[in-house]
């Protein structure tokens, strides 16, 4: 399977709020898709201090914050930027194809 | 020195670790388990072992993630400080006494007991990892629960024993759960939710004796209990340091300033020990929450290293009861307008404290998580809110404090 053939339709661009994370499952795993500053990104929708979900947190500089202790985890790398999460949390890559938004799981970006 | 190696002692050896500190660092802990976090410990610990066997089962682990040799931390357990001599910098240890340059005072805070009940058996408490491991048998055995204190960890408490299948009462001296900390709107609410769960709840029923194998309440009733958990509060432990040159408060705190310092030169105290004076709130705090015990050692971090930090926090905490997440940040008093958002027998709602000048002062949040993410925020800056736009759960919050 090539990495193109991974990606998964989760959404329609226009779905998308700024700032306001969705979720979506592919492949069985949650995902929180967020449309901010121009891009779009896709990240583990777990946190990865205890098993929350990082979609209802809010979305700042590019960084998605824990609405449960406020660890905040950077959407491009997914690397918490402070306590108490330590470890980072899975983002993918993501692909818009005219409105569709694209997100594979199969490889960690 | 770093004495209490809880979340508040093992966050102040990480937070100066992280500044810059490369000096030694003695982490002291009177438990003889490696490091770990209270809050699961009356929920996930007790919720997997109401989970019928085989269930997972794999046992929930509440170690702190934190390698104490790769950070060059020296971890005494099961040693215990007995006493302090500030004027010579020594603590003293049953291993005899130990120097320090710097001192944190992390001591955290011990359960309060009901009186009479000290070593009865089928009492118990819930403040530790072996508290904890007392009290799975008496779920998995699914016996008759009743539970002095219908406050945060009683309903925690109440909402696991109930999921392993036991009978649960909770008694509650007040007349209502929280009745200290929470108005009636908020609490009505929560009435229902011990209904829902199937757990008999009784307030204004002060417990006149504790029995084996009963309680007696204060209007003569008597309840049977196969087991008798007791959440009625909890105070800080510093008996240790009576006499010791660092003043301690009326309610047993540690006095610390706004920088987290104590009365003793070279020591700071922070988390469930420890009171501080908030500029913020106009009062001196004593919080024995999670979030404190990680904001605090920061500032004392910063400030043992040279600093000049003020610790003046909005003090957040959650709680995971029948099913809900209950979370509060801020701090109102009963001269603050409540406003409604959302309606509280609904399954997601707020409430908001506003100052007389508008100022957002608290809130407090049911299943509506992103309310209290914005609501943080604007505590934090002191925003305005328009009362209208607040009371309306269509608008967030943030909407409602930039058109105020
Ligand atoms: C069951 C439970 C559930 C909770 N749930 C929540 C929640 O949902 N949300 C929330 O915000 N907060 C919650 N809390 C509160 C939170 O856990 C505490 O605020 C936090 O643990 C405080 O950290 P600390 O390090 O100050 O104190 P502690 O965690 O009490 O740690 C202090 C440590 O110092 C040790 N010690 C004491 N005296 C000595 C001595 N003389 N010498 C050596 N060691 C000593 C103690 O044994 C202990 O290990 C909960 C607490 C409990 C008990
Ligand atoms: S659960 Fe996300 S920071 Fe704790």
């Amino acid at each position: 399977m090539t990495a193109t053939d991974s990606y998964v339709r989760v959404c329609a661009l226009g779905d998308l709020v700024e700032d306001t994370p969705q979720r979506v499952e592919v492949d069985g795993v949650p995902v929180s898709v967020v449309r901010t500053a121009g891009d779009v990104f896709a990240i583990n929708d777990i946190c990865s201090h205890a098993n929350v979900s990082l979609s209802e947190g809010e979305v700042e500089d590019c960084q998605i914050e824990c609405w449960l202790h406020g660890s905040s985890f950077d959407l491009r790398t997914g690397k918490p930027s402070g306590l108490p999460a330590t470890r980072p949390v899975p983002v993918y890559p993501v692909k818009i194809v005219g409105d569709d938004v694209l997100v594979s799981v199969t490889q960690e970006s | 020195m770093i004495v209490g190696a809880g979340m508040a002692g093992v966050q102040t050896a990480m937070a100066l670790r992280e500044l810059g500190w490369r000096e030694d660092i003695t982490l002291l802990g009177d438990e003889p388990h490696p490091p770990y976090d209270r809050p699961p410990l009356s929920k996930a610990v007790l919720l997997d072992a109401a989970a019928p066997a085989g269930a997972g089962g794999a046992g929930v682990d509440v170690r702190f993630d934190v390698d104490f040799d790769a950070l060059g931390v020296d971890l005494r357990l099961g040693l215990r400080a007995q006493a302090l001599h500030a004027a010579d910098r020594i603590v003293v240890t049953e291993a005899g006494p130990l120097p320090y340059d710097h001192l944190v005072l992390a001591t955290g805070a011990y359960p309060v007991a009901l009186p009479g009940t000290a070593g009865l058996p089928g009492v118990h408490l819930l403040r530790t990892l072996d508290d904890a491991a007392a009290l799975r048998p008496v779920l998995d055995s699914r016996q008759q629960v009743v539970v002095v204190g219908a406050g945060w960890i009683g309903a925690e408490f109440a909402t696991a024993a109930r999921q392993a299948g036991c009978e649960v009462t909770v008694v509650e001296a007040a007349d209502r759960p929280l009745s200290g900390v929470l108005p009636e709107v908020v609490t009505t609410p929560m009435r229902g939710w011990y209904a829902e769960a199937g757990v008999d709840l009784r307030t204004g029923t002060p417990v006149s004796a504790v029995e084996p194998g009963a309680v007696v309440l204060a209007d003569g009733s008597r309840l049977a209990a196969g087991a008798v958990v007791v959440g009625v509060g909890a105070r800080p432990a510093t008996g240790w340091l009576a006499g010791s040159g660092v003043e301690l408060g009326e309610d047993g705190a540690v006095v610390a300033d706004d920088r987290l310092r104590t009365t003793a030169p070279g020591v700071f105290a922070v988390g469930d020990c420890a009171s501080f004076p908030s500029a913020r709130y106009g009062e001196r705090m004593l919080i024995h929450h999670w979030d404190n015990a990680l904001q605090g050692p920061r500032t004392a971090a910063a400030n043992l290293l040279g600093g000049d930090e003020r610790y003046d926090p909005v003090p957040y905490f959650w709680s995971e009861q029948f099913g809900r997440f209950v979370q509060y940040a801020g701090h109102h008093t009963d001269a603050d307008t409540l406003v409604l958002r959302g309606d509280p027998d609904s399954a997601a709602w707020s409430v908001c404290w506003l100052r007389a000048d508008g100022v957002l002062a608290a809130v407090l949040v049911v299943d509506r998580p992103r309310d209290l993410a914005q609501a943080r925020k604007l505590i934090a800056r002191s925003a305005a809110v328009d009362p209208a736009l607040a009371a309306d759960p269509t608008v967030p919050l943030a909407a409602a404090a930039a058109r105020a």
